[in-house]
């Protein structure tokens, strides 16, 4: 074989092993380290003031049950048939939830004010990447408390993209340390309206606050509705931060127990102390002698 | 200061005894610091490997370790308070046993907290009884009541010694080295016998003797007490306050027997701890072993007879043969039945059958002590519902073993060599005329 | 999905994989250079766990998405003595729906670092009288209001907190048991001298009566509400890994409990539910209530066939099971 083949056949040689050796020691990285598949959810929230809550969760399934994952990027977008906008990013809390969180005038509508969202996470070397994305009216609910000598209420109105909605369910709910409490439902009428009736005995904090909620669950045209409002409309909960009384588990003693306690040592102490006296009597007297 | 004859006398007995070690004595040392030294092995074991070398576990949290400090304190207050009642009431035959009361008062009270440093998880931490003390524990109340107890019986023994340092130090019978010279010389706190040293010392001891008596009774009641205080079947008594008084003065008085009895034969002291002193501390035994035996009954008939569920589990225990039936019997026969039988019947009132019997009844007090402890941690009110055996029931391991008999050779080897530094009969009291 | 994004992606994915290839060749050079310390850094850098997917691929995922480590509070000795302010700790334990699937138990043993062998959180099998029909009773610290472990405890090791809960001070506890024998529930353990594997970087944050962080051999240690957990409005984690909704907690003061699912008034729910203390006449008032067994979800043998040998013998002794 001439030199100049062997020098051309190594050259070849050398760049296929170049080439080749790293995309297969690729392959078996990719192999090793497949990675997980996620589930993207995306979801809404619109409150009062045109404000709306875009709400992905991303979950995995691991160790056989489905996890939120947590520290994960979350691009937000606004479509319509001829654009999209990215609205912007966040990252999934410890649940696997990243909130972002927009005015609704400045998202971008079709014609029938239709607004649609978009979420996507991209993946990383541990997870594959997945999307959601959502159609939503704009909707709002209106709160007015009713405040009557024996009774209290709500007085709750839904309006959907400008119209009064008939027919859907609102709960409302008091916010709770772990998770809202349900207090009331009710039936919207054909102005949208409806009369919850609220308890009168709920406990509130020290000034007897509470933070209520109404709320359209999960609607199809509208996503979840909220309203909230802070009523005095609870029972004051008293001593709310007291000190720890004098008893048996308390750090502080009863006062008859450090008194028996003190009487008892200083009688045999005290006896003690006499008998030490008297011994360094003896002991002058006999240095005397 | 003046020595009488009969005290002369005394010191010529005993000079061989006090003024050296005798071979018998250095085997006696070597054997006892062998138990010793297992024993210390035994700690070091436990020390780097934590308390799972013990055979306590999280349903069974006490074990031999507290059975022995209930056993050596009890012992303790028993020496203390009898040495005190003998004091204070002046019982004529109380001078060859006032010594031994108080030796055995002091030397339990030494090695009775040692188990319970043993049986705490982190005695590294022990000062934070002190530093973040509460006073709502029953734990507080015993340290504090321990610690002033032993105080107490330190003043105690000091002060029935301080005549006997002054003879010492002034005797020309005994060949002393002259750091023991010495040592007496600062211990007698220049005691010559003057009227008024005299009284202030005889002032001292009547206070002492006298503040001790309630004390013990306060200081053993705080003992039950951590067990009282708890809701625990078997536990859970008002009358255990009185109980364990009781007990600790029986367990007490028997030492002192015992002790006697070894003194008597090692010692020849027959003229001194005679046949009397025996039936004497007989009849001391006779009552007490009673009032044990009433206090044992009434607490084990109102469990049974209450028939409440847990009271009942353990009643069950104590009196099946597959569980503690037996030893629950052994303990009984041998700390109240033998006992009483033995000093009841004037041919079977002797020194060595009174001994025997002395001996049997420690070894039931403290059976008894264990039959306190750990049935009681062996039925918690939820069922334990464990397969790990030693989660269910108690067995001690021998590293428990080891630093129980240490404790035992402690006692004795402390004895030995205390009996080394003073006379074990006090020698002042026996100046019965002065000249 | 736009185009554009689409052919984003694309574009990352071909960089990505011009990455991956440089980066692979830079190992393939270093680890010939120096093969020992780069097995050593990869060994360092492995907060990894290894998981079977559903689809039976192996893969490597990082230990935070186990939920095992999570954020915590940092607080104050102070405020781990005094308590969050204003709350009243309560939980409701419905019999009724237990099975003993013992998530509860290996939730609890994952989140304190426990060994297994360890249980805080417990589950008996109940069986009150010779007629009487057995039912599954999980058991958690009661969390007294009348605690005898802590009026017995010599140098306030274990404390009773405002909030309600009863927590042990590993740093501070002498190890004498005594809380132990004056707990009528055997709720409380001890630490017989294992030293537990806790990462370091728990161990310096977590630490803390609040976490019962570290576990100290020679000291007691028991179940202690996560109040870790309760600080970030997030449950115990018995009552969140609870698949039957056993477990029902909140705050006696806003007068709420909730499972998870479920959120109810507290008060009403003892009411309509004839909720009782357990061995109410000790005087120790728990601060956890049980809902008779009525009505249950599961026959009791639900929750023992599926058990493995060694904990089925447990209950050897119950009748009727």
């Amino acid at each position: 074989m001439p030199l100049s083949k062997i020098i051309k056949l190594s050259w070849l040689i050398c760049i296929i092993v170049m080439g080749l050796t790293p995309a297969s020691l690729k392959a078996q990285d990719e192999e090793e380290q497949e990675q997980l598949r996620t589930r993207a959810s995306l979801s809404s929230v619109q409150k009062n003031d045109n404000v709306l809550d875009l709400k992905m969760l991303i979950r995995a399934k691991i160790d056989g049950r489905y996890t939120g994952l947590p520290g994960l990027e979350v691009m937000f977008y606004a479509t319509t048939d001829s654009s999209q906008v990215e609205l912007g990013k966040a990252a999934t809390n410890e649940d696997g939830i990243a909130t972002l969180t927009v005015k609704t005038q400045e998202v971008p509508k079709d014609t029938a004010n239709l607004m649609a969202f978009a979420a996507e996470f991209e993946g990383n070397d541990e997870f594959k990447g997945s999307d959601d994305d959502i159609e939503i009216y704009p909707a709002e609910l209106l709160l007015q408390p009713i405040d009557e000598d024996s009774s209290r209420a709500l007085l709750l109105t839904l309006v959907g993209n400008g119209d009064p909605v008939e027919d859907e369910d609102i709960s409302i709910f008091v916010k709770r340390l772990f998770a809202p409490l349900k207090v009331g439902e009710g039936t919207t009428d054909s102005a949208g309206e409806v009369d919850i009736d609220f308890p009168m005995d709920l406990p509130g904090d020290g000034e007897g606050n509470l933070e209520i909620f109404a709320r359209l669950e999960d609607h199809s045209d509208y996503g979840t509705v909220e309203v909230h409002a802070a009523l005095p409309w609870g029972t004051p909960v008293a001593q709310l931060n007291q000190d720890l009384p004098k008893a048996l588990w308390s750090p502080n003693p009863p006062t008859w127990m450090l008194l028996a306690f003190i009487v008892l040592m200083t009688a045999v102490w005290g006896h003690y102390a006499v008998i030490v006296y008297k011994l360094a009597q003896v002991k002058k007297e006999g240095n005397a002698e | 200061m003046d020595i009488s004859k009969k005290q002369t006398a005394i010191l010529q007995k005993f000079g061989p005894y006090i003024e050296r070690f005798d071979a018998r004595s250095f085997v006696y040392i070597f054997l006892l610091s062998l138990v010793i030294l297992v024993g210390l092995y035994a700690l070091i074991q436990q020390i780097l490997e934590g308390h799972v070398v013990t055979g306590m576990r999280d349903n069974v949290v006490w074990g031999l370790y507290i059975v022995n400090f209930i056993f050596f304190i009890g012992i303790s207050y028993g020496g203390a308070i009898l040495a005190g009642f003998l004091h204070l009431f002046k019982v004529p035959w109380r001078r060859p046993i006032m010594r031994i009361a108080v030796l055995t008062a002091f030397i339990s009270a030494l090695i009775g907290p040692i188990f319970i440093i043993l049986c705490i998880g982190r005695f590294d931490r022990l000062h934070y009884l002190f530093i973040h003390a509460r006073l709502q524990s029953p734990i507080f109340w015993d340290v504090v009541a321990i610690s002033t107890y032993l105080v107490g019986a330190i003043i105690f023994m000091y002060l029935l010694m301080i005549k006997d340092f002054a003879i010492y130090r002034d005797s020309d019978v005994l060949n002393l080295p002259t750091w023991r010279r010495n040592l007496y010389r600062a211990l007698a706190l220049n005691y010559q016998g003057t009227e008024s040293q005299n009284r202030q010392l005889s002032v001292s001891k009547n206070l002492i003797a006298l503040i001790m008596i309630p004390m013990v009774v306060v200081v053993s009641s705080v003992l039950s007490w951590i067990f009282g205080m708890t809701l625990r079947p078997g536990w859970h008594s008002t009358i255990f306050g009185p109980y364990f008084v009781l007990a600790a003065i029986y367990s007490g008085a028997a030492v002192i027997v015992i002790m006697m009895w070894i003194f008597r034969r090692s010692y020849k002291l027959e003229d001194y701890l005679t046949d009397k002193h025996f039936a004497y501390m007989g009849y001391i035994l006779l009552a007490l072993g009673a009032g044990y035996g009433y206090f044992t009954f009434s607490e084990y008939l109102t469990s049974w007879f209450g028939s409440e569920k847990w009271d009942s589990e353990v009643m069950e225990k104590l009196f099946n043969p597959d569980e503690y039936g037996w030893w629950f019997l052994i303990s009984n026969v041998f700390s109240i039945v033998i006992p009483i039988v033995v000093v009841a019947f004037k041919k079977l009132r002797t020194p060595n059958l009174i001994t025997l019997s002395a001996l049997l009844l420690v070894f039931g007090m403290w059976i008894k002590r264990y039959l306190i402890v750990v049935p009681t941690l062996e039925t918690p009110l939820l069922p334990i519902q464990d397969t790990r055996p030693e989660y269910i029931h108690y067995s001690a391991t021998w590293v428990e073993w080891a630093l129980s008999f240490a404790g035992l050779a402690t006692f004795i080897l402390f004895f030995i060599i205390m009996a080394k530094l003073v006379t074990i009969v006090t020698v002042s009291d026996y100046a019965e005329k002065k000249n | 999905m736009s185009e554009l994004s689409k052919n984003e992606r694309r574009d990352f994915l071909k960089k990505g994989a011009l990455g991956v290839t440089l980066a692979a060749w830079g190992q393939l050079v270093f680890s010939c250079s120096s093969g020992g310390e780069g097995g050593e850094a990869a060994a360092e850098t492995s907060d990894t766990v290894k998981l079977l997917t559903p689809d039976g691929e192996l893969v490597e995922v990082d230990k935070k998405y186990l939920k095992h480590v999570h954020h915590v509070p940092k607080v104050s000795q102070k405020e781990a003595r005094a308590g969050i302010p204003g709350k009243k700790f309560v939980m409701v334990i419905d019999l009724a729906r237990c099975n003993n699937a013992r998530k509860c138990i290996s939730a609890c043993q994952a989140m304190h670092h426990l060994p297994p062998e360890k249980e805080w959180v417990t589950v008996k099998l109940m069986k009150d009288s010779k007629d009487s029909s057995p039912y599954w009773f999980p058991k958690t610290c009661f969390h007294c209001d009348n605690p005898p472990c802590v009026k017995v405890c010599p140098v306030n090791a274990t404390y009773k907190r405002q909030d309600g809960l009863v927590l042990v001070d590993s740093e501070r506890c002498i190890g004498c048991k005594f809380c132990m024998t004056a707990c009528p529930y055997s709720t409380r353990t001890f630490n017989w001298g294992e030293e537990l594997e806790i990462p370091a970087d728990i161990e310096t944050h977590h630490a803390g009566p609040e976490t019962s962080v570290p576990s100290r051999p020679g000291t007691v240690e028991k179940c202690d509400f996560c109040p870790d957990m309760v600080r970030m409005g997030k449950l115990p984690d018995c009552v969140s890994a609870c698949p039957n909704g056993v477990f029902y907690f909140g705050d006696q003061n806003e007068d709420v409990v909730t499972n998870g699912s479920e959120t109810l008034r507290f008060s009403q729910l003892i009411k309509d539910r004839s909720g009782y203390r357990y061995m109410e006449d000790l005087g120790t008032e728990p601060r956890v209530w049980y809902l008779p067994p009525r009505d249950r979800i599961f026959p009791v043998e639900r929750g023992y066939e599926a058990l493995p040998d060694d904990i089925k013998e447990r209950y050897d002794d119950v009748e009727g099971i």
